[in-house]
């Protein structure tokens, strides 16, 4: 990997020198003062991923389950089953009603209908 | 081995391998250290400055959504980090005497004339690009085309009509003469 490393430094003073894009000097430990930094300060950063990537799920079936249980109980209707028949016996009284009024103008009519008969008689 | 591809170190370093990250920032130093010292002026501060783009692109590096060139967004960064430097450092020079300032430029110098800890590019530019001259036509070629105009193999390959994997080898030739004028330094 050192080796490799080397190998990839110099080809791009190599890469910068052709492409006239170079100081007049550089460090030769600056990539190891980045990586200390780096090493240092942000290890964690991409460091644990497996433990982000099982959060990430965990929360994901955490959330669906709460989104179902939800969902279930507001759009299903409260129905109660039962094995036996259930006799509904509508027990509501019904009244007789009669509209005195009505039936005394029909009497009325009917009155003077009969005494107009007689008047023609 | 040289590698190429960003794209697959990047996932790798998103992946949890952080080690990786020295791949970029070697391959990438020299160019953005360069670009830091347009702004600076100073070499210490343009150290300073590509250092923090360095770190500010690892920090983003999930954000880069691979749409272009990596170079190209860290380029961009660097940029900004230079800008930056430039604001505070004006914000600073209000606040500093003459005196404090000349302590930190004597500490700077101090810490620059260590030859041996510094790349020598202005001398190493002049071995490089004699070599470079020297070549044989059909490996500066290729050099050119992939080194300085950032060509990929397929675009070689169709542009002076050879097999890809006769650039691949001529670019591998041309590459071993050029670093071993390094190594020999």
């Amino acid at each position: 990997m050192s080796k490799n490393l080397k190998e990839i430094e110099h080809l791009a003073i190599v890469k910068a020198v052709l492409k006239n894009e170079y100081p007049k000097k550089v460090s030769k430990n600056f990539s190891d003062r980045v990586m200390a930094e780096i090493y240092s300060t942000y290890n964690s950063l991409y460091n644990n991923n497996i433990w982000t990537y099982g959060l990430r799920i965990a929360s994901v079936f955490v959330f669906a389950t709460i989104t179902l249980f939800t969902l279930e109980n507001i759009t299903t209707n409260q129905v109660q089953y039962t094995k036996s028949t259930i006799i509904d016996n509508i027990s509501t009284p019904s009244k007789n009603v009669s509209d005195k009024n009505e039936c005394n103008g029909v009497n009325e009519n009917k009155k003077a209908l009969k005494d107009k008969n007689i008047k023609c008689k | 081995m040289i590698i190429d591809d960003d794209r697959e170190i990047i996932e790798s370093i998103i992946d949890g391998d952080a080690a990786k990250y020295e791949v970029i920032v070697k391959k990438y130093q020299i160019r953005i250290i360069h670009l830091c010292f347009k702004y600076t002026k100073n070499y210490s501060d343009a150290e300073e400055v590509a250092q923090e783009a360095f770190l500010k692109a690892y920090r983003s590096l999930e954000t880069f959504r691979f749409d272009s060139k990596f170079y190209s967004w860290l380029h961009r960064i660097s940029i900004n980090c230079s800008l930056n430097y430039i604001n505070s450092k004006e914000k600073v020079k209000e606040k500093e005497t003459i005196s404090e300032n000349s302590c930190l430029i004597d500490e700077r110098r101090s810490a620059e004339d260590r030859p041996d800890e510094y790349y020598n590019l202005s001398e190493l530019s002049k071995v490089i690009e004699k070599t470079f001259e020297g070549l044989p036509e059909e490996l500066k070629v290729i050099v050119k085309l992939r080194e300085i105009d950032d060509l990929s193999y397929d675009e070689i390959s169709n542009k002076i009509g050879i097999p890809i994997g006769t650039v691949r080898s001529r670019l591998h030739r041309a590459r071993e003469i050029l670093l071993s004028i390094i190594k020999n330094e």
